[in-house]
């Protein structure tokens, strides 16, 4: 400890703070305009200043450190009269209009002027400004009123890691700015609003301003977008979301947001909501009372479990709700009506990391943390494009390599985002992942790479992957992948030498009728290497949805009951009856995919959906349209009609995660807490009321309080058994965590799998159902898009829809050119399923014969086109690799 | 390939970009952004720091150098009519103030360039033929008009005093042998081997105590807290020598005696890595170090020391080192300058120590002549005269004269106002201190650059002067705080205004204030070092300051509306 005087009081300080960090220690105030604790300290604007007595020097509190026998002054008569000055001089620079200026409530350097009564009129002003940027339709810059505290240029390049804003010029003009000044949607700015947030004045601001008071508060809660999980509040003024905010003190993402979590939850205020329950009457949807909707809705599921049993009846939960909601639809699906038809689009996304990996392993969830990606060494991307499906886990495997030099590897068919950041992007043809994983094991094992001591000691059955593994020298997958041998060498010696290395995976990867294959060989070469149980490395399926893992967790699967307990198994099912007081049905249920092919075949007979799209994201949308129409029960409930509702027979009024409490788990296991922002609209309810009322009109009741909820969910889950409210209130917790003591787990499998040894599963490399032919001559993989979400029920009501408000083809320049096709286009893209129509995106993006679409676009249906083919244990359609022809129309 | 080497090659690219097009194109900064994987705005934020590096293509580009000598000739008003003049011109015509224009010594320096043109430098234009440069560069001119201004060819210049330490010479075939016989040290691998001797001449020297921005003796005491492996020597032979009005570092230094001197320097101090920075333009230099240092690693004086050559911008806003270590590690990541502030760079993850090729250069005559000889002479520098008194020029001279008998030797002192002392980070100096030794070192922290001495004529309004010293700060600040972005400005409207009448009582006052705020609280130095001369005008010239605030008067008949 360090001895040293702070504004004549004697303090004792750890060496290594900076003299601000003391003082905000002691509750003493010193204005900063350029400093933030995530953020290298700049000394920019020089008005931290402090006065050490001891030898009358004036000094930045920011960026100088504590020296014994210092005596400081935070306020003398000198710092006084240079802050003023400096105030001045920036006011010499700078629009005297705060009146007029959006973030006025806001600014520092406003208040701070108050606070020395600088009135901006002092210094003659220098008559010039600093241009305006207004190009851009959600961040609008006002650089007359830059005072150049570099923070927006720091934050991008440290901590969003996209480097798209610099400074330029030098004196007078210095100032930060794109490059060639160009729009930033322009340059390599991922728009995710951090530069914005922290801009101390009203130099970068959001755009349109939604409000220019002062918020009436704001409430903590978790982004709905995707499974980063991203912690943030919500401003709330006159009941309405005026805005975002991140950086709570405490949460794991700071002050990280992406451009969906800043400008993608407006949609909460959009006038489409539905606000009461709606019943079909011939064509139109007409307004009904919630009793008369829960009473016919109850009444007609009796009827048909009557005439044909439970197993009539189906229901999808949702990765989009609370981990309460989707264990109450579960509940309430096996133990209210008696069926395990109960499934969400998890099926169609990481269906196959459940299999493949709780075969490895025993249980199947991303190993590792996000807050330990940057201490890799190398890491190993694969079938993802993080930047756009999850930014705030790109950001951080940017700053890996950007800050800690880890090496970065892509194995992706397209050019990424993320490529920029790459070491080595190898890129190989969609759809055969198990032939590159293969030999790049092989390689490891034929080079003696592989960690002969964890393969001994932690797992079992690697003989037999050698054995396989025999089949698949670099040399000779090179015709099937494309990818060059010795490159795969380079990538698998970089892979197995680093002392810490992770892979990252997602629906590349899974979409494929051989996904859990792809799954299993990608478990295989991390236990061959040993990457698992230590910090930086691990196996990390990126799950897509904001609690598509907790979904799962939940049991809102045909063949699992919560914490992965299967339904086959009698003590399971013991467990459940002794708590829930009714028997849970022994068969699996049905999957998405087999409950619309059950319709047509007139097995099921009435589905519940909450809050999904299935008409717009399933495969062979044609397949699904005939069978929503064939149902003689379809209830959706949600916050906006949908494609899906639009054939429903009731319509009920969902609320949304700011209108209601609960958890969602996040990609990285991590439980956390919603709060209520605001009150539903109209007579809204939360899917968890709904289903407590129409149970209880069937005869079972449900207690939906969503803190007894999640009691009832420790109790039978054990690694939800340390989870409760009040802990959480404080921040999330990773499970398992057992009991209330438990700190949570960062890392799974540190010690033992949960199965006890990992387990090798060798496999072969299978050919994709459809390959290009004469007819159909191209491979059309989907995905997504930064801006746009899901079927965009969400994100096109929002503003964040104005960047990419339609759907295009993406499309290599020679395949464009071979069809005369010129960008923008209008195309006509069709399968052996269906045609769409879209708009040409020429771009070197997608490799030769490659078209990429996002299946966003209700209409651009892209899903009109994919094959129904599945794999044989996941279920998961394919949706990366259909076979298409594309004509310019 | 790692990205960090392919990152080290960016300023070549950009500079050969440059050179093949005109301009750095946005598709070419796309494309070596997407080759290095840099961000675009990172090679755009590089490019606009330096005017060798142009992001918008013009027709027409004149620079007019705004460095003291040429402003001092008039060459701001130069800018605004030549705007006005070319505004005719068929195409883009860009006129800007440039600073570092090689041959500034021989005032008004122009350089002239475009599309479709080559560069071309003019100098000791005045302003009484711009009709003609007009003309020439509408393409107007006829045959009957005489050529307006030619470029000079620079000769050696004299040597003032016999102590000759620089070892000017220079031609570019020169060979060691040659240098040799010139008088170039024989003894390099004594020097080497017997280190005690040769520390001793440089201790005797007392060459470390001159350059004030070069405190070698501290920066090497630093240094040697660290390891070998990871010390580093730059030598930045780009400014000093523009500063000089030299057209290159060969025509001042012999390229051998700068190689030598580092490598005495490198053994002597344990450094394993030297590397020199030159001007992009400079290829002269370029080649005859490169020539020099493969006759050196011939005959293996090199050892294990490995020096390398590097080119990049001349001129670098502000810090200049700073910039200088970011160009030899190949990008300017934009805070470098800031984080930098009060402690050298490392570069290239070393400790850097930084000196001049001046001083390099006389490490082998020092070693050869004992370094008491130095000391005794007071040493030498390469001293540029210019100003009102009559013919400028750049020449050795001995420290130990004063700079009144410089000027008297040079022109004559009648009708000076004043002397002004090295340039942008000196000051002016009344008569009454012509008696200062030309070696002075005012202790306060003024220096920096090579000397000049400019000689200011009675008819100088010294208010005007000291507004455009102020504009100069602010041009020579890089702008990375917020004292050294907005006070040069605010200092240079607030003499503006006391020399246009409008000035308040407490103007003057404000000014001191503002300035000693600025220098108490900048992030670096430069700032501090800019305005200072601005304190020593109000000082030595209150006289003509007072008469501008409470008369509305201008002594010196420049604010002529306002004169009585
Ligand atoms: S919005 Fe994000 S990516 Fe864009 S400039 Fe700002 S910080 Fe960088
Ligand atoms: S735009 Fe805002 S954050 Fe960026 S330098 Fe200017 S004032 Fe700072
Ligand atoms: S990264 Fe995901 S969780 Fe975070 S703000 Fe974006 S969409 Fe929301
Ligand atoms: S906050 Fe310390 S210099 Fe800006």
């Amino acid at each position: 400890m360090t001895s040293l005087r702070i504004n004549g009081k004697p303090v004792k300080a750890k060496p290594g703070i900076t003299l601000l960090e003391l003082a905000q220690k002691q509750g003493i105030e010193i204005p900063t305009l350029c400093h933030h604790p995530a953020l290298t300290p700049k000394g920019s604007c020089r008005l931290c200043l402090v006065e050490d007595e001891t030898t009358g020097e004036l000094f930045t509190s920011c960026n100088t450190y504590v020296t014994g026998g210092m005596s400081i002054l935070t306020d003398s008569q000198r710092v006084k009269q240079a802050r003023k000055e400096i105030l001045e001089l920036i006011f010499a620079q700078h629009p005297v209009d705060c009146t007029v200026c959006d973030s006025a409530n806001y600014c520092k350097l406003r208040r701070y002027a108050a606070d020395a009564g600088v009135q901006g009129n002092e210094l003659p002003g220098r008559g010039e400004f600093l241009p305006v940027f207004d190009n851009n339709p959600l961040i609008h810059r006002d650089y007359s009123k830059c005072i150049g505290c570099g923070i927006c240029v720091r934050a991008c390049r440290e901590i969003q890691g996209a480097g798209a804003v610099e400074f330029k010029g030098s004196g007078w003009s210095y100032r930060p700015t794109s490059s060639f000044n160009k729009t930033m949607d322009g340059s390599s700015c991922e728009l995710c609003g951090l530069c914005v947030s922290l801009c101390p004045v009203g130099a970068l601001i959001e755009k349109p301003p939604l409000h220019r008071g002062v918020e009436d508060k704001r409430v903590r809660t978790v982004c709905p977008y995707c499974g980063c999980g991203c912690n943030l509040e919500l401003r709330i003024a006159g009941g309405k979301v005026i805005g975002v905010r991140a950086d709570i003190p405490g949460s794991w993402n700071g002050p990280s947001l992406c451009a969906k979590g800043r400008y993608g939850l407006f949609f909460v205020n959009h006038p489409d909501r539905l606000t009461q329950p709606l019943r079909r009457e011939g064509e139109d949807l007409t307004e009904i009372s919630w009793e008369e909707a829960i009473k016919e809705i109850a009444g007609k599921i009796k009827e048909i479990i009557k005439e044909s049993g439970p197993s009539a009846v189906g229901i999808l939960a949702s990765a989009k709700t609370t981990n309460e909601e989707n264990y109450l639809i579960q509940k309430f699906a096996r133990a209210a009506i008696g069926t395990n038809n109960v499934d969400h689009c998890a099926r169609l996304c990481h269906s196959p990391t459940v299999a493949g990996l709780a075969g490895a392993f025993g249980s199947a969830a991303m190993t590792n943390s996000i807050g330990d990606i940057e201490e890799a060494e190398v890491i190993l991307v694969t079938g993802s494009n993080t930047t756009v499906n999850h930014p705030v886990i790109a950001q951080a495997i940017k700053r890996a390599v950007l800050h800690r030099g880890a090496r970065l590897l892509i194995i992706d068919p397209r050019e990424l985002p993320l490529s920029r950041y790459a070491t080595i992007h190898l890129k190989p043809r969609p759809g055969t992942d198990v032939a590159w994983l293969n030999s790049m094991a092989q390689t490891i094992v034929e080079e003696s790479l592989h960690n002969k001591k964890f393969i001994q000691e932690r797992t079992e059955g690697f003989e037999s992957l050698v054995e396989t593994l025999k089949k698949y020298p670099p040399e000779k997958t090179e015709k099937i992948t494309g990818i060059p041998a010795e490159q795969l060498r380079q990538v698998a010696r970089a892979y197995a030498q680093a002392r810490r290395a992770s892979i990252f995976y997602a629906m590349g990867i899974t979409q494929h009728i051989r996904g859990t294959d792809n799954v299993r060989a990608i478990a295989n070469l991390a236990m061959l290497c040993g990457h698992l149980g230590k910090p930086g490395t691990g196996i990390n399926p990126l799950r897509g949805q904001n609690n598509v893992q907790g979904a799962c967790d939940m049991g809102a699967l045909p063949d699992f009951l919560p914490g992965y307990q299967r339904v086959d198994s009698k003590e399971a099912r013991e467990k459940f009856r002794a708590v829930w007081g009714r028997e849970v049905p022994s068969e699996p249920g049905l999957t998405v995919g087999e409950m619309m092919e059950a319709t047509l075949e007139g097995k099921l007979r009435a589905l519940l959906v909450f809050g999904e799209n299935p008409m717009v994201t399933d495969a062979e949308s044609s397949l699904v349209e005939d069978a929503l129409k064939q149902l003689d029960l379809l209830v959706v409930q949600d916050i906006f009609p949908t494609e899906t509702s639009a054939f429903a027979h009731y319509v009920l009024p969902g609320a949304s995660f700011a209108e209601k409490e609960g958890t969602f788990t996040s990609t990285e296991r991590r439980v956390q807490k919603l709060n209520k922002a605001l009150e539903p609209p109209g007579t809204a309810r939360t899917d968890g009321e709904t289903i407590a009322l129409l149970s209880a009109e069937m005869g079972y009741h449900i207690q939906h309080q969503p803190a007894e909820v999640m009691k009832e969910i420790a109790t039978l889950v054990s690694t939800y058994g340390g989870i409760d409210y009040r802990r959480l209130d404080k921040g999330g917790i990773q499970w398992p965590c057992a009991n209330p003591q438990h700190p949570g787990t960062p890392i799974l499998h540190v010690e033992s799998f949960p199965r006890g040894k990992g387990l090798f599963q060798p496999v072969d490399y299978q050919p994709p159902v459809e390959s290009p032919d004469h007819k159909y001559p191209l491979i059309l993989s989907t995905g997504r898009i930064l801006y746009q979400y899901h079927s965009r029920t969400m994100s096109k009501r929002s503003p964040i829809d104005r960047m990419e408000p339609q759907g295009f083809l993406e499309i290599n320049p020679t395949d464009a050119e071979k069809m005369g096709i010129r960008d923008g286009d209008a195309v006509k893209v069709s399968s052996r399923r269906g045609k769409i129509v879209s708009r040409a995106r020429v771009s070197a993006s997608a490799p030769a014969g490659v078209v990429f679409m996002s299946f966003h676009f209700a209409d651009e249906a892209v899903n009109r086109l994919t094959s129904s083919a599945r794999d044989p244990l996941a279920k998961i359609p394919e949706f990366k690799v259909s076979a298409v022809r594309v004509e310019k129309i | 390939m790692d990205n960090n080497a392919k990152r080290s090659g960016l300023m070549e690219l950009l500079h050969d970009a440059t050179a093949r097009k005109g301009y750095l194109a946005e598709e070419v900064v796309e494309e070596i952004s997407f080759q290095l994987n840099l961000p675009s705005s990172h090679i755009f934020g590089l490019a606009s720091q330096f005017s060798e590096l142009p992001i918008e293509k013009v027709d027409l580009l004149v620079k007019v150098c705004a460095g003291p000598c040429c402003a001092l000739r008039g060459s701001l008003d130069l800018v605004k009519t030549l705007k006005v003049e070319l505004s005719t011109f068929k195409g883009k015509v860009r006129v800007e103030e440039a600073y570092g224009l090689p041959y500034w010594h021989l005032p008004i320096a122009l350089e002239v360039s475009g599309r479709g043109r080559k560069e071309k430098i003019f100098h000791a234009f005045d302003t009484g033929k711009i009709t003609i440069l007009k003309k020439t560069l509408l393409g107007e001119a006829t045959k009957e008009d005489p050529a307006p201004i030619y470029a000079l060819e620079l000769k050696n210049f004299a040597s003032f005093s016999k102590d000759n330490y620089s070892l000017l010479s220079v031609k570019e075939e020169g060979s060691l042998k040659h240098y040799r016989q010139q008088g170039g040290m024989s003894g390099l691998e004594k020097a080497i081997t017997d280190s005690k001797k040769t520390r001793r001449a440089l201790d005797q020297s007392g060459l470390a105590d001159f350059y004030i921005n070069h405190p070698l003796s501290e920066d090497l005491n630093r240094l040697l807290q660290f390891k070998p492996s990871d010390r580093m020597i730059i030598c930045d032979a780009g400014s000093r020598e523009v500063e000089n009005g030299l057209s290159g570092m060969a025509a001042s230094y012999n390229p051998y005696a700068v190689l030598e001197g580092m490598l005495v320097i490198m053994n002597l101090y344990g450094i394993s890595q030297g590397a020199i920075y030159l001007p992009w333009k400079d290829i002269k230099s370029y080649k005859a170090l490169n020539k020099c240092l493969g006759d050196l690693t011939k005959e293996g004086f090199t050892k294990d020391a490995r020096i390398e050559i590097f080119r990049g911008p001349a001129h670098l806003a502000c810090m200049r080192d700073i910039g200088v270590a970011a160009v030899i590690e190949g990008r300017m990541l934009g805070d470098k300058a800031a984080e930098a502030g009060f402690t050298p760079p490392r570069v290239l993850g070393k400790e850097a120590l930084q000196v001049s090729a001046e001083t390099l250069s006389k490490i082998p005559v020092i070693i050869q002549r004992g370094g008491a000889n130095y000391k005794k002479s007071g040493g030498t520098a390469l001293i540029t005269i210019t100003g009102k008194t009559g013919k400028s020029r750049v020449e050795e001279a001995p420290l130990s004269i004063s700079i009144g008998e410089l000027a008297q030797k040079r022109g004559g002192l009648s009708a000076l106002k004043a002397l002004h002392l090295h340039g942008s980070s000196g000051g002016p100096f009344p008569p009454e201190r012509f008696g200062m030794k030309l070696g002075y070192r005012p202790g306060e922290g003024f220096g920096g650059t090579g000397p000049q001495v400019l000689a200011i004529g009675e008819d100088k309004c010294m208010v005007r002067w000291a507004e455009y010293l102020a504009h100069l700060s602010g041009e020579m600040c890089c702008g990375a705080c917020i004292p050294g972005r907005n006070t040069p400005g605010a200092v240079e409207r607030l003499l503006g205004d006391i020399a246009s009448g409008k000035a308040k009582q407490n103007t003057m006052a404000k000014i001191a204030s503002l300035i000693g705020t600025a220098s108490e609280t900048a992030l670096c130095p430069q700032v501090r070092m800019t305005l200072k001369p601005i304190l020593l005008a109000m000082e030595y010239f209150q006289g003509e300051f007072m008469a501008h605030v409470e008369e509305k008067s201008c002594p010196a008949g420049e604010c002529k509306s306002k004169s009585k």
